[in-house]
């Protein structure tokens, strides 16, 4: 079967098609969800974002034009909702962002990230080396974490994410190389600890 | 798994444990909610559907009664302004055949007028003329009281002086006064008496 691009399925929900955009949710809920539990302090919050975001997206749907890409406009929404959430929340935010901004000078010493004599990751299962990935990922300050959550779980590309969140690519290239070298060293420091 | 992570082995380890979703009882009202919309939205444009069914009879014949209202205040005021124009025209005619009478009339009178008063010299001078006749015939003239026309007076006193003089025996103070008398009324000599023609045939 022939796959509808999203854009197509949003028009049809907007001509009052409630199939397609059964369709589009199954598409995207997931990606969406993980992009707000990422970066909240609670699923229970994640929860609470996520269906205001669809519930902004169904009464705007009428304002949808097919120019633009679903996936950017969807994620501009979310992304300005979740920047709205932090401004009402600036307390948790500065929990969350009060992470580790550039792998301290100490750190880097003390584990030689190109020595291939160590072994520490491999002695850690997969399970474990996903969890830590996900509290490194938690660590991350927020401009990197969302660029990275942006493409690599939602897929868009580095001129999406940068008309998500309205910066230039060069900053976004920079954001998502930064936070990966922060993710290699969050790892690495959690493999020697254990 | 080797120690020397690089970018692709971090974004593969992130999708294998990215594996959360929401919860079914959120998806279920997340779809309610477009469902809603769309009824709603719905039921907006059954009701704008219903509204027209409903008042199409009255709407139609509202416009219709509209427009000939409309029509007819139009082509009422034309017709008011046409038979406006039509009083004016017949106004100026009674005006322009009133003034034409009246100047027909004008002339008439002043033809009667005219005539009138040819008439009344014409019948002036004829007395003029009976009554210096009579003068002339008879020495005895009446008084120029009685008679008072203007010129006769004139030859009535003329006549008596030029009688005076002859009485006093001026008869060349006479022929003169009688010959300018003559001068200014000569249909006079046809009408003088003896006395007077002899007068003036001594003159000659």
């Amino acid at each position: 079967m022939e796959e509808i691009d999203d854009e197509t399925l949003m028009m049809q929900y907007a001509k009052g098609d409630v199939q397609a955009f059964t369709r589009l949710y199954y598409r995207h809920k997931d990606s969406l969800y993980r992009y707000f539990l990422r970066q909240t302090a609670s699923p229970e919050v994640a929860e609470e974002l996520y269906q205001e975001v669809w519930g902004k997206l169904i009464k705007a749907h009428l304002d949808y034009s097919a120019t633009s890409k679903f996936t950017t406009w969807l994620y501009r929404i979310a992304h300005n909702h979740l920047v709205d959430h932090y401004r009402h929340n600036s307390t948790a935010t500065k929990i969350i962002t009060a992470s580790i901004d550039e792998p301290s000078e100490e750190l880097t010493k003390s584990i030689d990230l190109s020595d291939p004599q160590s072994n520490l990751l491999e002695s850690l299962s997969q399970s474990q080396q996903m969890q830590q990935l996900k509290q490194c990922l938690q660590q991350l300050p927020r401009a990197q974490k969302e660029a990275f959550l942006l493409k690599h779980e939602s897929g868009l590309s580095l001129k999406e994410i940068a008309l998500v969140i309205n910066e230039t690519t060069e900053n976004i290239k920079s954001r998502l190389r930064y936070g990966l070298s922060k993710l290699k060293h969050c790892l690495r420091l959690n493999g020697e600890s254990k | 798994m080797s120690d020397k992570l690089n970018d692709h082995d971090i974004v593969e380890l992130y999708h294998q444990g990215a594996k959360e979703q929401p919860n079914e009882k959120i998806d279920a009202s997340i779809l309610s909610l477009a469902k809603q919309q769309h009824e709603k939205k719905n039921v907006v444009a059954i009701n704008k559907k219903r509204f027209y069914r409903a008042w199409y009879g009255q709407l139609s014949t509202a416009a219709s009664l509209v427009i000939v209202a409309v029509l007819y205040f139009q082509n009422n005021n034309v017709l008011e302004q046409s038979s406006d124009d039509i009083q004016q025209i017949q106004l100026l005619n009674e005006q322009s055949l009133d003034m034409r009478l009246r100047s027909e009339m004008q002339k008439d009178k002043e033809a009667a007028t005219a005539y009138s008063q040819n008439k009344l010299i014409k019948a002036t001078e004829k007395q003029q003329s009976e009554v210096s006749r009579a003068l002339i015939m008879d020495q005895n003239l009446p008084s120029a009281d009685s008679i008072n026309p203007p010129n006769m007076s004139e030859i009535t006193v003329e006549l008596e002086r030029i009688n005076k003089l002859i009485s006093n025996g001026n008869n060349q103070q006479a022929t003169a006064a009688l010959k300018l008398l003559l001068q200014k009324y000569p249909t006079l000599k046809a009408d003088l008496t003896v006395p007077y023609l002899k007068l003036l045939d001594n003159d000659d």
